[in-house]
């Protein structure tokens, strides 16, 4: 199930704050009270692929002598992800209504 | 991104990943970042959290092979594309003067070779080509599409590419061949012209093979033509081809008069229906031999 939310749920994470794709983990974790626990390695095709679409973009940073790959959101990816809390929202609601 | 080494790829967690990486064909620029993200992810988090290499360098294949797969064969369309264009402005070129005699080459069987096939190769190519492009088009917009889905549309762009090389080829040793019924400057011009116009495709095919070289896994079927039409079509390949082969003998009986048009018709007809039972499984325009 969690895969196919993966896009959403990483756009959501770099919202408003650019991270690399440990940062981004982390967030997850958090916010989900440690619930959405996936293959970290996962999280890369998924960034890989957003950027390809143009939702994310990255570059190199260097911090204390390591190098990182920093994404942050592009106006299409925070355009998307506003579509996409939009139909989970409604696809929610639609559960909850059935079943109780 | 330059390129650096990565540290930590001859062992460990990173030396699996890396051959994982090599094994589903992902190299060059593409692994080394995968691994520089993987190496620094590592430096904070703990491997056995971090996902199996070969399921992780798997899902990058799925995802990138698509990708690849679909770009070459916009990019062999491309170099198909100026071909033609060169093609056709060579032939025009090269009938300022009017048309060699048939029998006039230099060495007949090599003459008749390259004129039967200048006019058999263009077509087929062309005809690979607008497939590849269907093709390409409905995939693109999949996120990781079918394995055999990918090999089919591979196919189709190294079978355009390689009927749109042999057309330069012919075109060339047909100058060559038939030089008596041209002027030197046709000749010289016509045949390197057309060997240059080699180059967009051998880079079309380097890239075709590059993509090819990127392996998904993804379960499902190759599919047909049928599958990549905008229209739906009844599934009656053989029908279609021969209404389609019928069609165009017919626009050619039309325009060769009495006296080209009925053999016109003849050889078309039959350079259709005998093209499609030789590659009509290899390009998908009846149900796809599996790989």
């Amino acid at each position: 199930v969690l895969k196919g939310h993966l896009d959403g749920l990483v756009l959501a994470a770099l919202e408003g704050h650019p991270a690399h794709g440990y940062g981004i983990i982390r967030r997850l974790r958090l916010r989900s009270s440690e619930v959405f626990r996936l293959a970290e390695g996962t999280v890369y095709p998924t960034l890989h692929r957003l950027e390809r679409d143009g939702l994310v973009t990255s570059r190199w940073t260097s911090e204390s002598g390591r190098r990182r790959r920093v994404y942050r959101l592009t106006r299409a990816g925070r355009e998307a992800l506003l579509v996409r809390r939009l139909e989970w929202r409604t696809f929610a609601g639609a559960m909850e209504a059935v079943l109780g | 991104m330059s390129h650096v080494p990565v540290p930590g790829t001859r062992h460990g967690y990173l030396g699996r990943l890396w051959e994982e990486l090599d094994a589903v064909g992902i190299r060059g620029r593409t692994r080394e970042r995968i691994l520089l993200e993987a190496a620094d992810h590592l430096a904070e988090g703990e491997e056995a959290e971090f996902g199996d290499p070969g399921e992780l360098a798997q899902l990058f294949a799925d995802e990138l092979a698509t990708q690849a797969t679909t770009r070459a064969a916009f990019a062999a369309f491309a170099a198909l594309g100026l071909a033609g264009a060169g093609f056709a402005a060579g032939w025009i070129l090269l009938v300022l003067r009017g048309s060699a005699d048939i029998t006039s080459a230099s060495f007949l069987p090599a003459g008749l070779v390259a004129a039967f096939a200048l006019v058999a190769c263009p077509q087929i190519s062309f005809a690979a080509g607008l497939l590849a492009l269907a093709r390409a088009v409905r995939l693109q917009r999949l996120r990781a599409a079918p394995a055999a889905e990918l090999a089919l549309l591979a196919r189709r762009t190294n079978t355009a590419l390689t009927f749109g090389a042999v057309t330069l080829v012919a075109f060339a040793v047909y100058a060559v061949d038939y030089h008596a019924a041209f002027a030197r400057w046709q000749v010289v011009a016509g045949a390197t012209g057309s060997l240059a116009l080699l180059l967009p495709l051998a880079a079309a095919a380097v890239a075709s093979r590059s993509a090819i070289a990127v392996r998904s896994s993804v379960p499902g079927g190759a599919g047909d033509m049928f599958d990549d039409l905008p229209i739906v079509l009844p599934r009656r390949p053989w029908r279609i081809c021969l209404a389609f082969a019928g069609a165009l003998a017919l626009l050619l009986l039309a325009a060769g008069g009495l006296d080209e048009g009925p053999r016109n018709a003849v050889a078309e007809f039959l350079l259709v229906a005998g093209s499609f039972a030789a590659l009509g499984r290899r390009l998908g325009l009846r149900e796809a031999q599996l790989q």
